[in-house]
């Protein structure tokens, strides 16, 4: 009978070659759509002109900053989060409610603010493990609705401070250089710290990542405060940019921030993802809006694209899991 | 693959020829081929990741074959999905109980039907429910009740019964009597012989040698996907069948003992958790395995869960290397050096979608950061170091672990508890289940070594083959309370069986 155990390890080994070039076969989709996205925009006239590349760059930074925020939630294994604009909205109105004390109070201000309001929904969806787009939809209406009691309907700033985040850095947009030094910033923190690896594991399986010893409501509530962060530093943009906050300033900001997510190619179950590709999808975002125009289409062709870009990404990931 | 017309001759009742089963890389079931006749009771055993399962799902419908045929009173049929095969005759009577709990009697019987009426309660869809009823020995029981009001083993009646309503002449019960008792056994025996004296074709998957040669006119043994022999009951003695199950010696699997124990590592008192352990209580000693052996719903699997901090609601004085623990957090169990490698290794037990890599250091980035910044190299290091040490293929690190076989998946939630700085307690639920026999013989060496270098392993399983084998100190438990304590010298399978279904209350 000695001869079976033999038998067990004779099991067919899979060849190394099949092992490799498996995954890459979604990678091979995206890496074709971006070459012939570009292929389209450099054979757009006007589209490499300084003016539309400055144009684009401002386009995508104010979003892309949401974007990234929304990142963080999703990799860690909370889809999305339909507060997230709103919060936004608020770090804008808390900046220039505060810029009179000066630009860097104004700052910290907004930075906590958005902190706050978004690690608080990651201590209830942590703790409680409520569901995260229900505890977003009410945090929404409260920041909603809270908001204009409190505040009132817009807020006008005390001094023109702001002026500094709608200037040009060698010729590039501040907000285009501070949304770039986030992603990265972001990224580095997902790769090279110890929070950043939990909380792919949370994201990849939340129930495995706590039978490991991983405290995963505080890796959840890291999610949600750099969540609130990155999402504040958008606020402050957006203000800076209309020179006045209210809460309309980023609405909508939300289901472009998940698109981009989505068509960086950031899984939707979490625990895989990245800040970088969500530049890329932020990035991508921008080159449809701007050839749309360009080639003479009007919005609604804009936003047709990009949904049949979101299902494509869907569809890509789907087959991926079969 | 051709057929010759001389295998199909004389027309058996359920054929199954040369089916082979393949995902991706990993090959389930291999060249397998069954003939069943009418009224036959055909035992069906073998060890976990024997490929048992992957042959029911294929006969049900639910998974195609790769390859092969499978032939209903001689046709060849190939069903698309469990419809196909439930108006072919067959059906499975699964082994978690599948009935839904608020639902009626009448309504479960009809849950599922391909050819359910629309309506939901018709006067002849209550007589065909009465008749399957009573066809199982259920008469007396009202079609209104719920599930939730009935006992386990009317519920496993009732399932055996909507495989009748369902006109299946072909029934495949996959241990119907894991869960019961004694005497609620011989009643599901019963059904099963009243439904062979009518015709039915059956077979019956089972662990127990005891229902092979109680119930059974033929005997087929699978293992590594494969199946050994196929033989009448009467013409195989027991040594042989179940030598035949493991396929080898017991002495080749199991590492020897050592004896030389360390300090106490865990001592347990009055642990409790509510609906589930009474009382429990046990002294593990450095290199040391203790194994909790309890049937299903005796609180062994919740009494590891408890102690690995993932129950919320246990009590108990809980002393790791003398140290108190407090009960009800898995991080800080963890951090006072618990090691919990989980019974349910797809949800909990490993991260399905992370490469091996990622699995193999994801208890161990404490040690491999400094200052909270990860260390590559360091963690690279590691990551193949455990490797090498469970027998895990180095250049297969970076596969995501979704795609390796269940003894690699194992080794990955072990390898992570090996070689640590600190030493703890590795507690277990089920350490082998799914896994095949050859990794297994590497898991329990892996386990010896463990203990070696002074850890102590306290796990629970229901494979009692397993424990014998396996552990110095064997604790039986019975509705949540221990039961009895034996060393590994005077423990059999017979004792051990006896404690915990409670022979001679029984008797």
């Amino acid at each position: 009978m000695t001869g079976t155990l033999d038998l067990a390890a004779q099991r067919p080994t899979p060849s190394a070659q099949k092992r490799i070039n498996f995954p890459s076969a979604g990678a091979a989709v995206r890496l074709i759509a971006v070459a012939a996205l570009l292929a389209l925009a450099l054979s757009t006239p006007g589209f490499l002109s300084r003016v539309s590349l400055i144009a684009l760059a401002n386009a995508i930074s104010l979003v892309g900053c949401v974007a990234l925020a929304m990142t963080f939630l999703t990799i860690g294994g909370n889809v999305m989060s339909f507060s997230i604009a709103a919060t936004t909205s608020v770090a804008g109105m808390v900046f220039m409610a505060t810029l009179g004390y000066g630009l860097p109070l104004a700052i910290g201000s907004s930075l906590l603010a958005g902190m706050i309001i978004s690690g608080a929904q990651g201590v209830v969806i942590g703790t409680l493990r409520a569901n995260p787009l229900i505890v977003s939809l009410a945090a929404y209406a409260l920041l909603i609705g809270g908001t204009q009691l409190i505040a009132g309907p817009k807020i006008e700033p005390a001094n023109l401070d702001f002026q500094i985040f709608k200037g040009r850095l060698y010729g590039v947009p501040v907000s285009f250089v501070i949304f770039a030094g986030l992603a990265v910033l972001g990224q580095l923190v997902l790769t090279f710290t110890r929070v950043g690896h939990e909380l792919l594991l949370v994201g990849s399986n939340s129930k495995a990542a706590e039978a490991a010893g991983i405290h995963v409501a505080r890796i959840t509530l890291f999610a949600y405060v750099m969540a609130g962060a990155f999402a504040a530093v958008g606020g402050i943009l957006v203000a800076s940019r209309f020179g006045a906050a209210d809460m309309q300033t980023a609405r909508g900001f939300e289901y472009t921030a998940i698109a981009a997510v989505l068509i960086g190619g950031s899984s939707i179950a979490g625990g895989r993802g990245s800040l970088i590709q969500t530049f890329v999808g932020m990035a991508t975002i921008a080159v449809i809006n701007a050839l749309t125009l360009l080639q003479g289409f009007s919005m609604e062709v804009q936003k047709l694209t990009i949904g049949l870009a979101v299902l494509a990404v869907i569809i890509i990931q789907g087959f991926g899991r079969k | 693959m051709a057929i010759s017309t001389a295998q199909l001759s004389p027309i058996s009742r359920l054929a199954v020829h040369n089916v082979t089963k393949r995902f991706g890389d990993i090959t389930a079931i291999e060249d397998v081929s069954l003939s069943l006749e009418r009224g036959e009771i055909r035992a069906l055993c073998g060890g976990n990741g024997a490929g048992k399962s992957t042959l029911v799902k294929i006969l049900t419908g639910v998974q195609a074959p790769t390859s092969g045929v499978i032939a209903v009173d001689g046709v060849s049929r190939a069903f698309r999905n469990p419809i196909d095969a439930q108006r072919a005759g067959l059906a499975l009577v699964a082994q978690e109980l599948s009935l839904a709990p608020d639902l009626s009697v009448h309504d479960n019987l009809w849950l599922g039907h391909a050819d359910a009426p629309w309506q939901r309660r018709t006067a002849v869809g209550m007589e065909r429910a009465r008749a399957s009823l009573a066809a199982v020995g259920l008469d007396n029981l009202s079609l209104n009740l719920k599930i939730a009001e009935l006992s386990l083993a009317e519920r496993q009646l009732i399932e055996i019964a909507r495989g009748l309503i369902r006109n299946a002449s072909m029934l495949i019960l996959d241990e119907p009597t894991a869960t019961l008792s004694e005497r609620e056994i011989a009643r599901v025996f019963d059904a099963v012989r009243a439904l062979k004296k009518s015709g039915c074709t059956i077979i019956y998957i089972t662990h127990r040698m005891g229902e092979v040669y109680e119930l059974c006119d033929s005997v087929t043994v699978m293992r590594n996907g494969r199946i050994i022999t196929t033989e009448a009951v009467k013409d195989i003695p027991r040594e042989r069948l179940l030598e035949l199950m493991i396929g080898r010696k017991l002495s080749d699997v199991y590492p020897p003992s050592d004896t030389n124990l360390g300090r106490v590592m865990l001592e347990v008192q009055h642990l409790q958790v509510p609906g589930a352990v009474e009382e429990f209580s046990v002294r593990v000693c450095a290199g040391e395995i203790v194994g909790i052996v309890g049937q299903i719903g005796s609180g062994s699997i919740e009494t590891i869960r408890a102690l690995a901090g993932l129950t919320h609601n246990a009590t108990g004085d809980v002393c790791i290397d003398s140290k108190r623990l407090a009960l009800g957090s898995a991080p800080v169990a963890a951090s006072a050096g618990m090691r919990f490698v989980s019974e349910d290794r797809a949800n909990e037990g490993i991260f399905l979608h992370m490469p091996a890599r990622s699995n193999m250091i994801s208890t161990r980035l404490s040690e491999t950061s400094n200052g909270g910044f990860v260390r590559p190299r360091l963690l690279n290091r590691l990551a193949v170091g455990l490797a090498r040490q469970v027998g895990f293929d180095i250049d297969r690190l970076g596969v995501t672990a979704g795609r390796l076989s269940g003894g690699n998946q194992q080794k990955l939630a072990i390898g992570r508890c090996a070689d640590r700085v600190m030493t703890g307690v590795i507690l277990m639920n089920e350490p082998t289940r799914g896994v095949d026999m050859g990794a297994r013989a590497e898991i329990y060496q892996t386990l010896r070594r463990l203990c070696d270098e002074g850890n102590a392993v306290l796990l629970a399983s229901t494979d009692l083959e397993e424990v014998v084998g396996l552990v110095d100190r064997v604790v039986t438990m019975r509705y949540g309370r221990v039961a009895g304590v034996h060393n590994r010298a005077d423990a059999s399978e017979t004792t051990i069986l006896a404690e915990i279904t409670n022979a001679e209350m029984a008797a």
